[in-house]
């Protein structure tokens, strides 16, 4: 340590900070952790909320979809569509339906051909009855 | 390293306990704003910075290496920030501005006769430095830090500060007593 080293550590010019220094830094510190919480607590719910809309009106949706069998288009009134559909029970005894999912959906296009049958047996009963009705209308009595 | 008091204040801090960093503050401030006035010569300044210091400090506290003292690394932070507001004034110059600094004008034989070696004049003296060896002799003299110390907050090897330090005083030699020892 020589004469410089000495004049040099002497020669620092004191500066006494603002006696409220501390407390205006942990103002401002408090200050941006609550803003923070507001914030998190402002943006948890929206997203939640966001979450539920869209599961709501996409996942569940699209989940529903494919439960029914991704394949199968709706129901079919017409023969040629019932006429390609067969039985599970057929169908897994040809192997080609080994997994739950294709079975469900065989499943479904079973029970879509059977209300189509059912439909079109109840239209066929309509008519007949329609039919017997017009009969009677048309004999009538002559005296 | 930091000591024991301080690395149990700061797992308390970390664990959502704010009114501990208070500790911190109280602890560092006025060494921090010293070291700020002593590079930037304006009180609003140096209090400023050091406040946004302590602030970034806080919110990165989780990225904080407890194989430094809080101390180096808050000062670390600060002198960043000190040299981002003086950016344009060259606050901290780079290693060629260092390499090429020449004294302005030895000062005349009459000059030199004249000139009080008082405090006011070794300051003067270490303000005209470059801005890279001024920041070492201040953290240095001033700020009671080691070698191995200003070389974490400045991002330097140690061999740098020690050949920065001494040609620091080879230039203050010049200047306050017209020659080399």
């Amino acid at each position: 340590m020589d004469k410089l080293d000495d004049d040099i550590k002497s020669s620092q010019k004191n500066y006494n900070p603002s006696s409220d220094f501390v407390e205006t830094t942990l103002q401002q510190i408090n200050n941006q952790h609550q803003t923070a919480h507001r914030r998190f607590k402002v943006w948890i719910p929206t997203l939640a909320g966001a979450l539920v809309l869209l599961a709501i009106f996409i996942i569940i949706p699209l989940h529903d979809n494919n439960k029914s069998g991704g394949v199968f288009e709706g129901p079919s009134s017409s023969k040629s569509s019932s006429i390609q559909s067969y039985p599970t029970s057929q169908a897994a005894a040809n192997g080609s339906s080994a997994n739950g999912t294709n079975n469900a959906s065989l499943t479904s296009d079973l029970n879509s051909v059977n209300n189509s049958i059912s439909q079109e047996s109840s239209d066929q009963s309509s008519a007949n009855s329609a039919l017997n009705d017009q009969s009677q209308e048309i004999a009538i009595p002559t005296d | 390293m930091a000591d024991t008091q301080e690395l149990a204040v700061i797992d308390d801090v970390r664990s959502g306990n704010t009114e501990s960093y208070r500790f911190l503050v109280e602890r560092y401030h006025r060494g921090l704003i010293q070291h700020l006035y002593n590079l930037m010569h304006d009180e609003q300044s140096a209090e400023d910075v050091a406040q946004e210091a302590f602030i970034r400090a806080y919110n990165k506290l989780s990225q904080y290496n407890e194989t430094y003292s809080f101390s180096t690394w808050l000062y670390k932070i600060a002198d960043n920030i000190a040299y981002r507001h003086f950016k344009n004034t060259k606050f901290i110059s780079d290693i060629d501005d260092v390499e090429e600094f020449i004294p302005d004008s030895k000062p005349t034989a009459e000059e030199l006769v004249d000139k009080k070696l008082d405090q006011e004049a070794v300051r003067e003296a270490v303000d005209n430095l470059p801005s890279a060896y001024k920041q070492v002799v201040t953290l240095y003299y001033w700020d009671g830090f080691s070698y191995e110390e200003i070389a974490k907050i400045i991002d330097r090897p140690v061999g740098t500060i020690r050949t920065w330090l001494h040609r620091a005083k080879e230039h203050l030699r010049k200047e306050l007593y017209g020659q080399i020892r």
